[in-house]
C-alpha cells in the first residue's frame, strides 16, 4: 500500500517523496543540501545496527541518523 | 575596482567533495601557504597563480560549504570573505566549483554568490563522470541563463580547461544582480531597507544574509527582534532558490535514462556491510598502522643517527665552552627530537589523506557512528582519533568537522588519550628496559606490550568520554549530515600537498615549543644556585644534584615516591609536561652526566642501581608504572594550547589536564604497589 510513512520506517531499496517538513524538527542545512519537500528519496542501505541510514537524493548519497529520519514523512511509492 | 598595488584576489567557492582542492592545487602549485583568519582558528589556505604573462593573482581556497548561511565557524569564513564590507578584505573575483553530476545543489551555492554582485566564473568538474551517467548540459546556455557567466568544464585530474578559466577570470565582470533566483524584498519588505543601511551592504541579498545570521554568530539576532525567525527565513530562501533552479535546469540538462547511477552504492553494499565492511575496516586500519610503523623506522633511525653525529661533530669543531655545550647537548638533540617524528607523522597524514580523497573515510564515519554514539561521540570523531595516533594537535583541530557541539567537545577532551607518536620513544626505551625479550609462539612479548598500550589508550578514551558526557550539557542538537562522496582514485598531487602542508605546520608548531624546552632544560641542568666556581669543584653527579633542575627534582620526590620514581625520574616527568618525548632526551642528559662513554640512553638507564635494594632501579614495577603514567597524563603544552583555542577558554583544558594527570597518578600508583 502506498501511503504516508516515516522515512525511518522504509527498508533499504524502498523510496518515497518527501512531504512537508516540520521546520522546528529538521535543520535548515538538510534543505540546503537539497532534501526538500517534493524530492524523491531512496534508502540505499544502512550502517550496521540500522543506523545511520544512507539515502539517495537526486543521484548522490546522504547519511542521516535514524532520529532525524523519524521526523521526515514521505509518501511511499511502493504497492 | 581593486587597488592597483594589490594583486587580484580570487576566492574558490564550492561544496565539499567537488574537486575544489584539485583546482586549487593546479592553479597555485607549491606557492601555497597556510595562515590563520584573524581571531579564529580556521586555517586559511592561499597561494599565488599566474593568470597570464603579466597578471599574478592571490587564490584563496575557502572551506567547502553547501550554503552561504553558515553552520559553523569554517563556513562563516566563506560568508565573510565574500560579504566583508572592507574592500581590502573582500574577494575580487569568485571561481565557483560545481560537480556536474549534481548541478542543482551546486548552483544553489553559486547563485547565492551571484546575488552578492561579485564577478564570477563557474567551473564544472566531473564531466567525465557525467558522461558515464548519461548526463549532458549545454554550458553556454547555462552561462546565459545565469545572467552571463562564463561556464567552463575543467578536468581536475589533467588540468584541461584551466587556461580558459584563467582568461575568464581576467575579464570577469559583475553579473547584474537579478531577482530570478530569490527575492529578498518579498520576504523582508518590513526590514530590508533598514538592514541595507545598518550593514552597509551593496546588494539586497548581502543585507539579507547579514540580517539572517544565526544568533550564535552575530551579536545581532537582529531580525528576530522584528518577529521573524532566521531559520524560517533561511528555509524560505532555500525553497524558492531550489524551485527557480529546477525550472532553470530542466531545459538545459539532458538525461540518458537507463544508465547505471549506482556504482558507488553497489561498492558500498560490500564496504558498509555489517560483516564484510567490518572486516575491511579492521584490515585497513591494521595495514595503516603496520605501514606507519614499519616504513617510518628506517628514516627515523637515519635522522637519529644523523643528529647524534652532528652533535658530536659540533662538539669537536666548535671551541669548548658553554655555547658549544648548548649547541651540542641542548639545541641539536632538541631539533632531532622534533624531526624524529616527522616520518611517522607524514606517513599517517598520507594515509588519512588517501582515505579521505578516495571517499572511504566517509564510510568509516558512517559505519562507526552508531558504535561511538553511546560514548557520547560521533562517527566523525574517528578522524581526530585516528590522527591522534600521530599527534593530538592536528587531531583536535580536525574535530571541527563535528557539527554537534557536545560530541565535538567530548572528542577534544578524550583525543589526547590516544597514543601519539611522542609517547612511542618513551615506550620503546622503557619496554626494552623492563620487558624481557621472550616470544610466545608468533607473539613477541615486547610487541604485545606495545600493542596493549595502544589499545589501552583507545579504551580509556572511550571510557573517559562516557564518564565526562554526564557532566556536559546536551545543548542544541546539531544534526549529523554526511555526504558519502563517490569513490575516486586519489590524485597524487592532492595527497602530496596535504602531507607537505600538515608536516610543515607540525614542525613549525611543535618544533618551537620543544626546542625552547630543550634549551631551558639544558640551562637548568647546568646551572644552579651555587656560584660557577663552586659548581666546578663538584663531580658531575653532584653537580646535577646541585643544579636548579636537581633541586626541583628533589622537591617533587616525596610526591612521586609512591609511584616508584626518584628525583631523576621526577626531572624527566616535569620536563615532559612540555612535551612527552623530552623524556628520552632528559634521561639521556641526566644519565649521561658522570659517564664519559657514549652509550645509548637505555644502557645508561639499565646501569642505574636503586641504592635501597642494590638492584637495578628500572625494574618491572617502575617501568610499568612509568609507561602507564605516560599513557594517561596530559603532558603536552602544545595540546593544552590548542584545546584552549578550540574550546575558547581556560575551563576545559584545565579540567582536562587535571583529570588526566590525576587518573595517571592513580593508575600508576596502583600498578606500582601491586607489582613491587
Amino acid at each position: 500500500m502506498a501511503g504516508l510513512k516515516r522515512l525511518a520506517d522504509l527498508r533499504p531499496g524502498e523510496s518515497g517523496v518527501i512531504q512537508d517538513l516540520c521546520l522546528d524538527d529538521v535543520p535548515p542545512k538538510l534543505l540546503e543540501m537539497g532534501c526538500l519537500p517534493g524530492m524523491h528519496v531512496t534508502i540505499n542501505y544502512t550502517a550496521p545496527w540500522g543506523d545511520p541510514l544512507c539515502l539517495d537524493v537526486d543521484g548522490w548519497q546522504l547519511a542521516v541518523r535514524r532520529d532525524l529520519a523519524e521526523r521526515i514523512w514521505v509518501q511511499t511509492d511502493q504497492d | 575596482m581593486s587597488d592597483a598595488k594589490r594583486a587580484l584576489r580570487i576566492a574558490l567557492v564550492g561544496n565539499p567533495n567537488t574537486g575544489k582542492s584539485s583546482v586549487f592545487n593546479r592553479l597555485t602549485g607549491l606557492s601555497q601557504k597556510v595562515s590563520n583568519y584573524p581571531g579564529i582558528t580556521v586555517d586559511k589556505l592561499s597561494g599565488l597563480a599566474k593568470l597570464s604573462a603579466t597578471a599574478l593573482a592571490e587564490v584563496i581556497d575557502l572551506p567547502g560549504t553547501y550554503s552561504l548561511h553558515p553552520n559553523g565557524e569554517d563556513e562563516r569564513v566563506v560568508y565573510q570573505a565574500l560579504v566583508n564590507p572592507a574592500e581590502s578584505e573582500r574577494a575580487d573575483v569568485v571561481i565557483g566549483i560545481a560537480d556536474g553530476t549534481n548541478l542543482k545543489r551546486h548552483l544553489f551555492l553559486f547563485t547565492q554568490v551571484l546575488d552578492l554582485g561579485l564577478p564570477a566564473v563557474l567551473v564544472v568538474t566531473m564531466h567525465d563522470e557525467m558522461r558515464l551517467r548519461g548526463q549532458s548540459v549545454d554550458f553556454e546556455a547555462l552561462g546565459a541563463a545565469l545572467g552571463g557567466v562564463e561556464v567552463i568544464p575543467v578536468n581536475g585530474r589533467t588540468g584541461l580547461g584551466l587556461d580558459r578559466v584563467k582568461e575568464a577570470v581576467l575579464r570577469a565582470k559583475p553579473v547584474p544582480v537579478s531577482d530570478r533566483f530569490f527575492q529578498p524584498r518579498k520576504k523582508g519588505a518590513a526590514w530590508l531597507d533598514e538592514a541595507i543601511a545598518l550593514s552597509g551592504s551593496r546588494t539586497e541579498y548581502a543585507a539579507w544574509l547579514w540580517a539572517t545570521e544565526p544568533p550564535e554568530f552575530g551579536a545581532l539576532a537582529w531580525v528576530q527582534q522584528r518577529g521573524a525567525a532566521s531559520d524560517r527565513l533561511r528555509v524560505d530562501e532555500t525553497v524558492q532558490r531550489y524551485s527557480a533552479l529546477h525550472r532553470l535546469l530542466k531545459p538545459l540538462l539532458h538525461l540518458d535514462p537507463g544508465k547505471d547511477l549506482t556504482r558507488s552504492a553497489r561498492i558500498d553494499r560490500v564496504l558498509t556491510h555489517p560483516l564484510w565492511g567490518g572486516l575491511t575496516l579492521i584490515a585497513v586500519l591494521f595495514l595503516l598502522f603496520q605501514a606507519v610503523f614499519f616504513w617510518a623506522e628506517g628514516p627515523m633511525n637515519a635522522i637519529d643517527a644523523y643528529f647524534s653525529q652532528l652533535g658530536a661533530w659540533a662538539e669537536s669543531v666548535l671551541p669548548a665552552g658553554a655555547f658549544t655545550e648548548l649547541v651540542a647537548n641542548g639545541i641539536v638533540p632538541g631539533v632531532s627530537g622534533v624531526l624524529m617524528f616527522l616520518p611517522q607523522i607524514a606517513l599517517l597524514f598520507f594515509f588519512i589523506a588517501l582515505l579521505e580523497e578516495s571517499g572511504y573515510m566517509a564510510r568509516v564515519v558512517f559505519m562507526l557512528d552508531r558504535v561511538l554514539r553511546p560514548f557520547g561521540l560521533s562517527g566523525k570523531s574517528v578522524v581526530p582519533m585516528v590522527s591522534a595516533n600521530a599527534c593530538a594537535i592536528p587531531a583536535i583541530m580536525a574535530a571541527r568537522n563535528i557539527e554537534n557541539p557536545r560530541e565535538r567537545l567530548l572528542t577534544i577532551l578524550v583525543t589526547p588519550f590516544m597514543t601519539c607518536s611522542a609517547r612511542l620513544p618513551v615506550y620503546t626505551v622503557l619496554i626494552a628496559l623492563v620487558i624481557p625479550k621472550v616470544a610466545f609462539g608468533p607473539f613477541d612479548a615486547r610487541a604485545f606490550v606495545l600493542f596493549a598500550l595502544y589499545a589501552l589508550g583507545f579504551v580509556v578514551a572511550l571510557g573517559a568520554s562516557s564518564l565526562v558526557k554526564r557532566f556536559v550539557p546536551v545543548g542544541t542538537s546539531a544534526p549529523f549530515l554526511l555526504e558519502l562522496p563517490r569513490y575516486r582514485l586519489p590524485l597524487v598531487r592532492n595527497l602530496w600537498n596535504t602531507v607537505f602542508q600538515k608536516s610543515r605546520s607540525f614542525v613549525a608548531e611543535a618544533g618551537k615549543i620543544i626546542l625552547a624546552i630543550s634549551i631551558l632544560l639544558w640551562f637548568l641542568a647546568n646551572y644552579g644556585p651555587l656560584s660557577s666556581a663552586e659548581m666546578d669543584q663538584l663531580d658531575p653527579a653532584q653537580r646535577l644534584e646541585q643544579s636548579y633542575i636537581g633541586r626541583i627534582g628533589h622537591a617533587v620526590e616525596p610526591a612521586i615516591r609512591p609511584l616508584g620514581y626518584d628525583w631523576k625520574v621526577g626531572i624527566a616527568l616535569l620536563s615532559s609536561f612540555a612535551a612527552r618525548e623530552v623524556f628520552v632526551g632528559t634521561m639521556a642528559t641526566i644519565y649521561a652526566v658522570g659517564t664519559d662513554d657514549l652509550g645509548t640512553v637505555r644502557e645508561h638507564m639499565a646501569r642505574e642501581i636503586n641504592p635501597d635494594t642494590g638492584e637495578p632501579f628500572f625494574n618491572l614495577a617502575v617501568g610499568v608504572s612509568l609507561m602507564l603514567f605516560y599513557a594517561f597524563a596530559m603532558q603536552c603544552l602544545s595540546t593544552f594550547a590548542v584545546v584552549k583555542k578550540e574550546t575558547g577558554g581556560w575551563k576545559w583544558p584545565l579540567i582536562q589536564m587535571a583529570g588526566m594527570t590525576a587518573f595517571a597518578y592513580l593508575v600508576s600508583f596502583v600498578a606500582y604497589q601491586i607489582l613491587a
